[in-house]
């Protein structure tokens, strides 16, 4: 299973938008916190709905568009991920809400369509997941170049 | 000093250089020594940065292959199902060729397994 590099904990230190925008990367933090807490108690539910409320809140004006994409990225991500095993449809809708937010060839794309190939394996549309996996395998192919290792 | 001077003086700095005189050979022998030291210290710097820069990459290079080989195993896994199905095939191909060189890539970590 591939590994969430980032965590919105992480990405909040990387965040420009940090001066000017805290309360919104705090709430982003306290959302993957209390979903967090209610996955340990096994409350999936309550995990779902503390990350959906923060994706369908506004977003201030003044939070960098870039910034705003990797946030709502990874968000949108572990929605998909954790709706998945309940109901297939709209975790393929919250990656593909995740998706519409903008494709680089960086991690919290890769997610998204490592997310939607769960999604359609699970559904039964094989093709369709092949597909996803497909995409996400080239991004990290990418990231790996990227990085100079070589034998 | 004034043995260079006088060497400067007649244009022929080069050839003094190479002709010291018997008392300036410990001197210069000591000198050597400590250049060359401090010149082992810088390699051995240099070295250690390669190592920690390697190990940098390497962090970040080797969840990236891991997920590269587990990508192309989804993607075979799918194929499998699918015997029939041309597309699944080349893909399933695609994702072994990548994982492969995933793994030659990152062969000096030594974080996956060779085949």
């Amino acid at each position: 299973m591939i590994r969430r590099l980032l965590t919105v904990a992480a990405l909040a230190a990387l965040c420009c938008a940090c001066g000017r925008a805290p309360s919104w990367v705090e709430a982003a933090r306290t959302a993957n916190e209390r979903a967090d807490a209610a996955l340990l108690r096994g409350d999936a539910v309550s995990a779902l709905s503390a990350l959906d409320a923060f994706a369908d809140a506004a977003v201030p004006n003044t939070v960098a568009r870039p910034d705003r994409r990797r946030v709502l990225q990874d968000v949108f991500y572990r929605l998909s991920e954790l709706e998945t095993l309940v109901d297939a449809r709209r975790a393929v809708a919250y990656a593909d809400r995740g998706l519409t937010l903008g494709e680089h060839e960086d991690v919290f794309t890769a997610n998204l369509w490592v997310a939607k190939g769960d999604a359609l394996e699970q559904l039964g549309d094989d093709s369709g997941a092949a597909r996803a996996f497909a995409r996400a395998l080239r991004i990290n192919e990418i990231l790996l170049d990227a990085t100079g290792v070589s034998p | 000093m004034s043995r260079w001077l006088s060497c400067l003086a007649l244009g022929v700095g080069a050839a003094c250089a190479m002709t010291p005189r018997a008392s300036q050979v410990g001197v210069d022998d000591h000198i050597e020594a400590r250049n060359t030291a401090e010149e082992l210290r810088r390699r051995a710097e240099a070295l250690e940065a390669e190592n920690a820069g390697t190990a940098d990459a390497c962090a970040q290079a080797c969840p990236l292959a891991r997920n590269v080989c587990d990508l192309s195993e989804r993607l075979c896994t799918l194929a499998a199902r699918h015997s029939d199905d041309g597309e699944l095939e080349r893909l399933c191909r695609d994702g072994r060729d990548r994982c492969g060189r995933a793994r030659d890539k990152t062969r000096p970590c030594g974080c996956l397994k060779p085949e």
